[in-house]
C-alpha cells in the first residue's frame, strides 16, 4: 500500500475534501470532483495537455471512491470502453484533449446513433491557442457531426458544477454530452465551494437489443428519426432551461453581449472596465450546442446591437445569424466576421474591451493597453532580452539517442530524413539538436517513414517514436510497414511513462493508472512478433554502443531492404529523479577539468544540455551541480576528455 | 479594473506556482475571491512559467490580466522580468530578482548575450521614469543562504513584494497560506524567509515612494 501511495510522487489530491468546504482548485480538479459529484464511476482516458490532469486525480483517489480508471491505449479504444460501460448501465466518462476527439469520431457518432443507458460524458480538453498541440481545431464542429450536446463552464464553481448537469441532460436524452474546458480553463485556479460525493459501488448489466446495438445501415436508417428528434428538438427544449445559461439585462442597453464560456468572464471584466455595466446587456451561455433558440431570439430582438463572443471559430456567430434571419430580428450582430474579435488565439480582457469600444465608440481607458499591444518600445528595454529556446531535461535520455543517430549517419557519409512524432522527443526540433524532419501526429513517424521509403528518397529514413505513442497508433503502421516491405528504422524511445503530459503510465511501465501492477509491454517483443527480423535494444547513456546499433541497424536496412527496430531504452530522468528522493539517493555530477579543458564548446552545440554554461572570461565549459543528473554524455562526446564525475569530498 | 493583479514569473523550478498558491490561498483566507491562470506547459523545458492572481471581490474574474493591467510584477528571474516588465501598470510596481538563468542559446550562438544585471540599470531606470513604474531590483541571496535553503527564495521575494505592494492581504493570513500549502515540506524555512523578505521591504519604503528603480540591497 506504502508503494502505491508513492508512486504517484508528488501529486496530492485536493479534490477529495468533504461537502461544503471552500477550497482553492484548479478547472481540472474542479471538473475531477464533479465527476466525482455527478455519480460517475467508470473513467476512461489518454494522456493529453490541458485535461490530463483530470484522469490523474480520479485515479489518485480511486480506492478511496470505488471508482474504476483507466489510462487507455488510445482514445479510440478508451471511449468505446467507457461506452460499453454506459450501455451496461454505468455512468462513465471519457477525457482528452481536444486533438483526442478526432480519434474517437468513429465510435462517437455511432453512439449517439444508438444512444446510451447510463450518463456517458465526453471531457475534452482544448488547447486553442495551441501551446502544446499541432492544431487550434474548434471541436465545437465535431461535437455537431456527431449531432451530441455540449456545455463549457465560464468560472471555475461552474467547471465542478456543470460536470453534474451534464451527466442529468445525458440520461435524460440518451446521449453522450461534452463537457469543454479550454486550456486557460483547465490550468486556472479559483474558489470552489463543494457538494456531496454519492457513495455505493457499480455493477453492470447489459441488456441485449439486436436492433439497437448492431448498427448495420438498416438499422441505421430506422433509427435516425429519433437522434435528430432528440439532437434538434429535445436537446433544445432543454438548453432553453439550463440553469447555468443566464441572462443580464441593463435597463440602457445600447448593446447586447452573447458570450461563450470563458468569453464572458473577459466581457464582464472589459465592460466594467470601460464603465458600461449600465448600457450592456449579457447573454452568457454555458449550454451552446445545439443553441437554445428562443432564448437568444428573445436577447436578439431587445437589442440593436449584439456583440457574439467565442475562441477559436465563428460557431455561435453562425448560429446566432440563422436564428436572427429565422424569427426576422432586426439587429447588426458583431464578432469575427466583423472584425472585431480575431479569428486565431484566445480571448483576453483587453481584446474585449477594444471591440466593445469600437461597437460603443466609448474609449475610456482604452489607450492604455496600446503600451503593450503594438504600441511603440518607449525605450530599448526590449533589446536586452533574447529568447529561451526549449529544451530536454538534464539528463533526458531521448537527447542521447538522437545525438547517437546523428553520429551514426554522418559516420556512414549519409544524410537521413528523421520522421517524429508526438512526445516529449519532439522538443528534438530545437537547436542545437535540430534532430527532426517532421512531426504531425500520433503515430505518422512510422508511416511517413514508409512512404518517403517507398517515393524512392535516397536517404535514409529514421522514424523515431515514444513508447506510448508507439502502442498508441505506432503498431498498425509497423505491420503495414513489415507488410509492404519498407527500408526503415524504426527507432523507439522508451522511457517507460507517458512522460510529455505529466509521467502517466502506459502499457510500457508495468503499471496501471490506478497504481495497480500490470503486464508489462516491450516494443522489442511486439515488433519481433510483427514480423521486424532485426530487433536490438541499447542504452542511450552508453554514447558509444548507441552509435554501433545505429550504424549496424542502417547497414542492416540498406543491405537486407527491410525494416529494422532499435529500442533506445531508458527511463525518464524527472521519474527516476522521483525515485531517488524517495530513496534519499543523490546522483553523482560530473565536473569540468579546467586544464583540460579546451573551450572548443562541442557538449554545448552537440547535446544542449541545460546543465552545461560557458563561462565568458574563463573562456571554459562548467557543469551546474544542482541540475546534473550524472548521466555521463557529456563526458563521452567530449573530445578532449576534459569531463569525470566528481570525486567525493 | 476592480481587482488586484499580481503576474508572478519564472523559469520552470523556480517556485512560481507554489507562491501563487501562497498567494491566493491568503487572499482566500482573507475573504476575498482569487483566480489564478497559469501558462506552465513549457516549464520542465526551460520555458517562462507565468502566474497570473487576481484579488478582488467580483465573482466574474477571468484568469488573465489584460497587458498593461499589472499591478504587481514579481519575477524570480532577472530576464523574465524585464522581458514582462511592460505589463506593469503606469503607477505599477515592478520586483524583479537579480538572479540569472542563462538559456542555453545564449552559450551558442553569439548574437544572444544573456543581459548583465549592471549594465541594464540604466535603461531599466529611465523606463522607470518614462513610464511612472516602480521597479525594486531584489537580490535574494543574502536571505538565502542565511536559511541555506536556495528554494526559498521565492518565499523571500513575496514576503519583500507584499511589504512594498497593496496586496490587501493580512500577514498572519500568509502565514497561515504558507503552512496550507507546504503541507509540511519545509514550512518553518519558508515561513522564516517570507518574514525575512518583508522585513527586507521596510527599509526600501521611503526610497520607493517615487516611480523609479532601487537596487535591493
Amino acid at each position: 500500500m506504502i508503494i502505491i501511495i508513492h508512486l504517484f510522487g508528488d501529486l496530492l489530491s485536493n479534490i477529495a475534501s468533504s461537502k461544503g468546504e471552500r477550497v482553492l482548485l484548479t478547472r481540472n480538479e474542479a471538473i475531477a470532483r464533479g465527476i466525482l459529484e455527478s455519480g460517475i464511476k467508470f473513467i476512461t482516458g489518454y494522456p493529453g495537455t490541458p485535461a490530463s490532469e483530470i484522469v490523474d486525480e480520479l485515479a489518485s483517489i480511486a480506492r478511496q471512491y470505488g471508482l474504476y480508471v483507466e489510462w487507455s491505449v488510445n482514445e479510440k479504444v478508451g471511449f468505446e470502453v467507457a461506452y460499453a460501460s454506459s450501455l451496461a448501465g454505468v455512468g462513465s466518462a471519457f477525457v482528452c484533449k481536444h486533438l483526442g476527439l478526432n480519434w474517437i469520431m468513429d465510435p462517437w457518432i455511432v453512439a449517439s446513433e444508438t444512444g446510451v443507458n447510463a450518463p456517458l460524458l465526453i471531457v475534452t480538453g482544448d488547447d486553442v491557442h495551441p501551446y502544446a498541440s499541432q492544431n487550434a481545431q474548434d471541436t465545437r464542429f465535431l461535437a455537431r457531426v456527431a449531432k451530441s450536446p455540449m456545455v463549457e463552464p465560464s468560472t471555475i464553481q461552474e467547471a465542478k458544477d456543470i460536470v453534474k448537469l451534464a451527466a442529468d441532460v445525458s440520461r435524460r436524452l440518451e446521449l453522450p454530452v461534452v463537457v469543454r474546458a479550454t486550456l486557460r480553463i483547465c490550468h486556472s485556479r479559483g474558489v470552489v465551494e463543494l457538494g456531496d460525493v454519492p457513495g455505493g459501488t457499480f455493477k453492470g448489466f447489459f441488456k441485449p437489443d439486436k436492433e439497437r446495438y448492431v448498427m448495420i445501415a438498416s438499422k441505421v436508417r430506422r433509427r435516425l428519426p429519433l437522434l435528430n428528434r432528440k439532437f434538434y428538438y429535445d436537446a433544445v427544449k432543454i438548453a432553453e432551461e439550463f440553469p447555468l445559461n443566464k441572462v443580464i439585462y441593463s435597463d440602457n442597453a445600447e448593446l447586447g453581449v452573447i458570450a461563450v464560456g470563458l468569453s464572458f468572464a473577459y466581457a464582464w471584466e472589459a465592460v466594467e472596465m470601460l464603465g458600461l455595466r449600465d448600457k450592456v446587456s449579457f447573454l452568457k451561455l454555458a449550454w451552446h450546442l445545439p443553441p437554445p433558440r428562443e432564448l437568444i431570439s428573445k436577447f436578439l430582438s431587445d437589442h440593436s446591437r449584439v456583440l457574439v463572443l467565442e475562441e477559436v471559430d465563428p460557431f455561435l456567430e453562425n448560429e446566432v445569424k440563422s436564428i436572427a434571419y429565422d424569427v426576422g430580428a432586426r439587429v447588426r450582430i458583431f464578432g469575427k466576421y466583423s472584425g472585431h474579435i480575431p479569428f486565431e488565439g484566445e480571448l483576453n480582457t483587453g481584446i474585449v474591451a477594444r471591440a466593445i469600444a469600437r461597437i460603443t465608440g466609448c474609449y475610456r481607458e482604452v489607450e492604455m493597453f496600446a503600451l503593450s499591444n503594438g504600441g511603440a518600445p518607449v525605450n530599448n528595454l526590449s533589446d536586452l532580452v533574447i529568447r529561451r529556446i526549449p529544451y530536454l531535461c538534464p539528463g533526458c535520455p531521448h537527447r542521447a539517442s538522437y545525438y547517437s543517430i546523428k553520429q551514426a549517419v554522418k559516420s556512414l557519409g549519409l544524410k537521413a530524413i528523421v520522421t517524429g512524432d508526438r512526445g516529449c522527443y519532439n522538443q528534438g526540433v530545437h537547436p542545437p539538436l535540430e534532430a527532426i524532419d517532421t512531426c504531425i501526429c500520433m503515430g505518422a513517424s512510422i508511416a511517413m517513414a514508409h512512404g518517403f521509403s517507398k517515393s524512392r528518397v535516397d536517404d535514409v529514413v529514421i522514424a523515431v517514436i515514444g513508447d506510448s505513442t508507439f502502442f498508441h497508433a505506432g503498431l498498425p503502421a509497423l505491420v503495414n510497414a513489415v507488410y509492404n516491405g519498407s527500408k526503415i528504422l524504426v527507432a523507439v524511445f522508451d522511457n517507460r511513462w507517458t512522460a510529455m503530459t505529466g509521467l502517466q503510465p502506459n502499457p510500457s511501465t508495468g503499471v496501471n493508472a490506478m497504481r495497480e501492477p500490470a503486464r508489462r509491454f516491450y516494443p522489442e517483443e511486439l515488433a519481433k512478433a510483427i514480423g521486424v527480423d532485426y530487433v536490438r535494444t541499447v542504452d542511450p547513456y552508453d554514447v558509444k554502443a548507441s552509435v554501433d546499433e545505429v550504424v549496424k541497424a542502417i547497414e542492416y536496412i540498406r543491405s537486407e531492404g527491410k525494416p529494422a527496430v532499435l529500442v533506445f531504452r531508458r527511463p525518464c530522468i524527472i521519474q527516476e529523479a522521483r525515485e531517488w528522493r524517495r530513496k534519499g539517493v543523490k546522483p553523482t555530477p560530473y565536473i569540468v577539468n579546467w586544464d583540460r579543458c579546451t573551450g572548443c564548446r562541442y557538449c554545448i552545440v552537440s547535446l544542449g544540455c541545460p546543465a552545461l554554461e560557458f563561462n565568458e572570461e574563463r573562456r571554459k565549459v562548467s557543469i551546474n551541480e544542482d541540475k546534473c543528473v550524472g548521466c555521463g554524455v557529456c563526458a563521452q562526446v567530449c573530445p578532449a576528455d576534459a569531463i569525470a564525475p566528481k570525486r567525493g569530498e | 479594473m476592480g481587482s488586484y493583479n499580481v503576474l508572478i514569473i519564472g523559469v520552470g523550478g523556480q517556485g512560481v506556482i507554489f507562491a501563487s498558491s501562497v498567494l491566493g490561498r491568503a487572499a482566500l483566507n482573507s475573504g476575498l475571491n482569487v483566480v489564478i491562470g497559469e501558462t506552465k506547459g513549457l516549464a520542465r523545458r526551460g520555458g517562462t512559467v507565468e502566474a497570473h492572481v487576481k484579488i478582488g471581490y467580483s465573482e466574474n474574474l477571468s484568469p488573465l490580466i489584460p497587458p498593461g493591467y499589472v499591478d504587481l510584477l514579481l519575477s524570480f528571474e532577472f530576464m523574465e522580468g524585464l522581458r514582462y516588465l511592460n505589463r506593469v501598470r503606469r503607477g505599477g510596481i515592478a520586483v524583479i530578482s537579480t538572479e540569472s538563468i542563462k538559456p542555453i542559446n545564449s552559450y551558442i550562438y553569439r548574437g544572444e548575450k544573456y543581459p548583465k544585471v549592471d549594465s541594464s540599470i540604466d535603461i531599466l531606470s529611465e523606463y522607470a521614469g518614462i513610464n511612472n513604474v516602480k521597479i525594486i531590483l531584489f537580490d535574494p541571496k543574502p536571505i538565502v543562504s542565511k536559511l541555506k535553503l536556495p528554494q526559498v527564495a521565492n518565499m523571500a521575494m513575496l514576503g519583500f513584494a507584499y511589504g512594498v505592494s497593496g496586496v490587501n492581504v493580512g500577514k498572519v493570513e500568509f502565514i497561515k497560506a504558507i503552512r496550507d500549502v507546504a503541507r509540511g515540506r519545509y514550512v518553518k524555512e519558508n515561513i522564516e524567509a517570507f518574514n525575512e523578505g518583508l522585513r527586507c521591504s521596510e527599509n526600501v519604503k521611503a526610497k520607493i515612494s517615487k516611480p523609479g528603480l532601487v537596487v535591493f540591497p
